[in-house]
């Protein structure tokens, strides 16, 4: 019985475990990995698509997906730099609001219209990247205002603020998932979206409120990381969509939705960042790295696929 | 639905892209006089066939059901490894992308099929995977090539003062067309994506036939890059960064259905020739080049609205 | 009474499958509908939980005449369906099921009390004695139990007062029944009513008070517990025997096809069966017989755990369709216009594929020979279509299906295997697809039928296989098919 529970607790973390391996192999072979400094760039680095990665969780539970949130990233990131000479809060609430804005445009195209997410965001996608090369003339834009980059450069007990954010939105999101009705409401329809409808859930209504909220998430994160150097370009987010979708499977979220959690989507991008950060420890050329993400997000999709099937002839 | 319908309105909406595209060439014509040269015409067509043969395999893809995103990157790393053969041997520059290409194609292909994943997913992966293979290739430099190779005249010559290039463009398609609609094979693609379940018990292998469209594809864009390199005396590893997205939106404003089981050679070309023509109109009257994209994402929304056969059967 | 329905009508184009119904139910009764298969029980029962409307008569509820619009008008009165297919969501909690739609709010403002959820599911779980953790998830029970967690979902509806349950009990082992039926009278004992449809006769005079028997659209009686019969019973579901139809037996006595030890999964047990030159071999079998599973694997469709397929004596493997094709064996599915059709394309289209790939076979299409092919076989089975290039979609379902039929006809099959191949067919095109068949046979072409529709047996077969719980239970040939025997083989009366 025993031996039983403790495989069975292996197989549920095995993402967990996985990470605390490469960290011990980490701390072995450079001093420098378990340094305040390291840990905490580990997470100032993930922090920004983490957010948005905290959508896509919610995304892919209820059976949907957007391809479009790195450049709803970088429109956020723009905008936040282009009105940040009415003042920094100006600044971000207009980007920020340009996400939700184009995250409800998703949402309601995709349901009203009865069009499937992965086309529509696909073309949104490319759309809001023609904007926002259109927005910043292919140049990078400079932010006016200085105390912009105090939303990303202060710290509090030394932890930079877009980790705090992070942090703070991880716990936020994964009480409203598990213990909100409209949470609950998010799994029943990704688990079966015609009977979810036939007793009653407004199914429309919560889809379009994820796709609003991944929209607001991936503003927020533009907004931050422009408030890094104060900077924005059209090549913000390019390998966004990759590396989130990347996560949320790695995570162990099927793409087959109705089952999930944040703290699963929050260890697949911690596992993606502690990869990343070994490749640089390593010294691992960023172009092998970009292949290597390709890999991984093939890899894992395969894997989810084979799971999907076994269940299919029982 | 009326059971015959008109047959005039059934053609109107049939070939409803390619009134569009008649409609709006009259009209730059009539507002814009530097449209209506010679001049321009070739330089327009000149532009359109790189990503036309693109175009053509990536239809083949998308009446099969799936989507290719993988050929942007797919086209750097090939065109970086031709351009890289020019100074030594000629004759190896064609030979092995196209062996590449095979191979890319299958891989994709097998992937998809087998595991039975998402094929917007899986080349999305394989999108990262050859754009970086193709950073790693140059060390991220542009690569210098020769000029004056022997298939230079692909590129650079001309017959009856339109360019080589063109006339093969429109080779391919006819190629592709025949195979589409003349060849069992082609009706094989038809239909896997008409009705995959249909096909399989009708004996059709729609694994197979999915990855030979996966094949087609990468091999167009090996041809695609013969096209290019031939008239280039440098590469750069990121020269098809987006070309995925301009074949996916010729193809679909060109009216192919991102369902499967419908569409045509013929549809793309009048996609592709669209999309030239309104990027060369916005051109003419000095629109950013930023626009561009926000045009064709545009596009590509509203040719899924229109699609309707994509749409998802009402639920409950 | 309850509920009363008087002369109910409802036809589609091509069929009538309610001929003047009348039914009626009284509160705190558990009251069977049995009858084969389009004799108009789901259509009654469709109407009755909104999701068809009726085309004239009246429904009264309470006395009071009511119109059940939609699924809601029907909830809003108090009447549940629970589906063979069960509409729930594995991946949530058997408490998140029950409670779906209606989840009990906490103090605060939008979230769930999930103390109080997990109380109120005991307490109803407890109420029927059902011995299951309502935290655990829905994919984890037996299929039993989730259809317990169905009822008990179909009852915590505020008002409900009418529940109808159809073919409950086929994928239930005899404990599992036995505590479905207690479950059902504890329902009973609360005031409320069940409407039970079921094919089998063994339980439902087990269970129901009264019990109706439904043929071609009428309720042909109504029996009280104390009057139940089952010979009575058969007679009223068969009507008039039918004189059996002159069926051609070929005089070569050779085994053309023979199965050997195919199993499959939770579904078939080492079934073997031989199959004769230009015999037409019927099986027939409830919902969770396994039949449909058993000819899908034939073809390699679906997985098997082991099977051996002998062709003229020799062993062939079959792992794809396509396989099964080089030998001459080809497979109708039973959905056309998902497993069959190509609905976009034209009906030459459809004729073509078998022809194609594997008569013609060349690199290149003749269109010519294509359109001929389709015009010989349209005039042959006498297909009405305006043309050859019409799309398919347009066609009639008799005239669909007789495409299909060209299609495998094409290439000359040696074995033909049809599922439920007359499906949502008008009268006169079933006749004419009799009649193919019984053609076929007598040319030599074996034939493997399946069919829901238990008369159909009696027209065509040489020889009935009835197959249950994965087990074939009886043989009957020639005389012996008779719609009396069959049902009652397969009702395990």
């Amino acid at each position: 019985m025993k031996a039983e529970k403790f495989r069975n607790f292996i197989i549920e973390q095995k993402i967990l475990l996985i990470i605390v391996a490469i960290g011990i192999f980490l701390w072995i072979s450079s001093d420098y990995f378990l340094t305040f400094q390291n840990i905490t760039n580990i997470f100032q680095t993930i922090s920004f698509e983490g957010m948005i990665v905290i959508g896509m969780a919610l995304l892919i539970i209820i059976g949907e997906i957007d391809l479009s949130v790195g450049s709803i990233m970088a429109f956020g990131a723009v905008l936040s730099v282009m009105f940040q000479s009415y003042g920094v809060f100006t600044g971000i609430v207009a980007g920020i609001t340009g996400g939700i804005f184009i995250g409800l445009m998703n949402g309601l195209i995709t349901t009203k219209l009865k069009l499937p997410s992965i086309a529509v965001t696909l073309g949104m996608m490319v759309f809001l990247n023609g904007v926002v090369f259109a927005l910043t003339k292919e140049h990078t834009l400079k932010g006016t205002n200085e105390n912009f980059v105090l939303i990303s450069q202060t710290e509090v007990f030394r932890i930079p603020l877009p980790v705090i954010v992070f942090i703070i939105l991880l716990i936020i999101f994964e009480i409203i998932l598990q213990r909100s009705i409209f949470g609950r409401h998010i799994f029943a329809i990704g688990g079966n979206a015609t009977a979810s409808k036939f007793f009653g859930l407004k199914v429309d209504m919560v889809r379009i409120i994820c796709f609003t909220i991944t929209g607001f998430l991936a503003g927020l994160a533009g907004v931050m990381l422009a408030g890094k150097l104060n900077i924005a370009s059209g090549r913000i987010g390019g390998s966004t969509a990759v590396f989130v979708i990347t996560a949320v499977l790695l995570g162990g979220i099927s793409m087959e939705g109705g089952e999930g959690s944040i703290f699963k989507a929050f260890q697949g991008i911690l596992l993606l960042g502690i990869m990343n950060n070994a490749m640089v420890i390593m010294k691992i050329s960023s172009f092998i790295q970009e292949m290597i993400r390709g890999l991984l997000l093939i890899l894992i999709v395969v894997i989810d696929a084979i799971n999907i099937q076994k269940k299919r002839y029982l | 639905m009326s059971k015959k319908g008109n047959k005039f309105t059934n053609i109107l909406r049939d070939q409803s892209q390619l009134i569009i595209l008649i409609l709006l060439i009259v009209i730059f014509s009539i507002t814009t006089p530097s449209f209506r040269t010679t001049g321009n015409f070739v330089n327009l067509l000149k532009q359109v066939t790189v990503i036309g043969v693109i175009s053509c395999g990536m239809t083949i893809v998308v009446i099969t059901g799936c989507l290719d995103l993988s050929v942007g990157s797919v086209f750097s790393l090939l065109n970086v490894v031709s351009i890289s053969f020019q100074q030594s041997n000629n004759f190896l520059g064609i030979f092995i992308p196209l062996i590449m290409a095979v191979v890319i194609g299958f891989l994709n292909g097998f992937v998809i099929t087998k595991f039975k994943v998402n094929s917007i997913i899986a080349t999305l992966g394989s999108l990262s995977f050859y754009a970086g293979a193709a950073l790693l290739y140059t060390n991220g430099a542009i690569i210098a090539g020769v000029t004056g190779t022997w298939y230079g005249f692909i590129g650079r010559g001309k017959l009856l003062g339109i360019p080589i290039h063109v006339y093969i463009f429109f080779i391919i398609a006819i190629i592709y067309q025949i195979l589409l609609n003349n060849t069992t094979l082609g009706r094989k693609i038809k239909y896997v994506g008409t009705n995959t379940t249909a096909a399989e018990i009708a004996g059709i292998r729609s694994n197979r036939i999915r990855t030979i469209a996966f094949i087609i594809s990468s091999v167009s864009v090996a041809i695609a890059v013969l096209i290019y390199s031939s008239r280039m005396t440098t590469g750069s590893p990121v020269t098809g960064a987006g070309f995925e997205f301009d074949a996916i939106t010729a193809v679909v404003i060109g009216g192919t259905s991102l369902a499967g089981g419908k569409g045509s050679i013929f549809k793309t070309i009048i996609g592709v020739l669209l999309l030239a023509v309104i990027i060369n109109a916005l051109t003419l009257y000095n629109v950013p080049y930023a626009f561009q994209n926000i045009v064709k994402g545009f596009l590509i929304i509203v040719a899924i609205i229109i699609d309707i056969r994509v749409r998802r059967r009402i639920e409950g | 009474m309850l509920l009363e329905i008087k002369k109910v009508i409802k036809t589609f184009p091509g069929t009538v499958a309610l001929d003047e119904v009348d039914f009626n139910l009284k509160k705190g009764e558990i009251h069977a509908i049995v009858g084969e298969n389009g004799a108009g029980k789901s259509t009654l029962m469709k109407i009755l939980s909104g999701a068809y409307k009726k085309d004239s008569g009246t429904i009264k509820f309470e006395d009071k005449k009511v119109a059940i619009g939609d699924v809601d008008a029907a909830r809003a009165i108090g009447i549940s369906m629970i589906y063979q297919e069960l509409e729930n969501i594995q991946k949530l909690s058997v408490a998140e099921n029950v409670f779906l739609g209606k989840l009990p709010r906490s103090r605060v403002l939008g979230f769930v009390n999930f103390k109080k959820l997990m109380i109120e599911t005991k307490k109803i779980l407890k109420e029927f004695d059902i011995d299951i953790d309502p935290g655990k998830k829905l994919a984890s029970l037996t299929t039993a139990e989730q259809q317990f967690i169905e009822i008990i979902k179909a009852i915590t509806v505020k008002n409900a007062r009418i529940i109808i349950m159809d073919e409950p009990t086929s994928s239930l082992t005899k404990k599992e029944v036995e505590k479905l039926f207690l479950i059902i009278k504890e329902l009973k004992k609360k005031g409320i009513s069940i409407i039970y449809i079921s094919h089998r006769l063994d339980e439902v005079v087990g269970i129901a008070d009264r019990i109706s028997v439904f043929r071609d659209g009428k309720n042909q009686g109504v029996m009280k517990k104390s009057e139940f019969d089952t010979n009575k019973i058969v007679a009223l579901m068969i009507g008039r025997e039918l004189k059996a139809a002159e069926k051609s037996v070929s005089k070569e006595q050779k085994i053309i096809f023979e199965i050997k030890r195919l199993s499959i999964r939770n579904k078939i047990i080492d079934f073997n069966m031989k199959l004769y030159k230009g015999e037409i071999l019927g099986i027939v079998g409830l919902m969770g017989s396994g039949k449909d599973e058993l000819v899908k694997s034939i073809v390699g469709l679906w997985p098997a755990q082991s099977k051996e397929i002998y062709f003229l004596g020799k062993r062939i493997n079959i792992k794809h369709p396509a396989d099964a094709i080089k030998h001459g064996i080809i497979y109708l599915p039973e959905e056309r216009k998902l497993q069959s059709l190509f609905l976009d394309m034209s009906v030459s289209a459809n004729i073509s594929p078998l022809w194609l790939f594997n008569v013609e076979n060349k690199f290149f299409m003749n269109t010519k020979k294509e359109i001929e092919l389709t015009k010989t076989y349209a005039k042959r089975l006498a297909i009405r279509t305006p043309s050859v290039s019409t799309l398919i979609v347009y066609l009639s379902g008799g005239n669909q299906q007789k495409v299909i039929f060209s299609r495998m006809l094409t290439i000359k099959p040696k074995l033909m295997i049809l599922n439920d191949p007359t499906r949502g067919i008008d009268v006169g095109s079933k006749e004419e697809i009799y009649n193919i068949i019984k053609e076929l046979a007598s040319k030599g072409v074996s034939i493997f039928i399946l069919s829901s529709e238990i008369q159909e047996m009696t027209r065509v077969a040489n020889r009935v296989i009835v197959l249950s719980k994965g087990e074939i239970r009886d043989e009957f040939t020639d005389k012996d098919i008779t719609t009396k025997n069959l049902i009652r083989s397969a009702m395990r009366v």
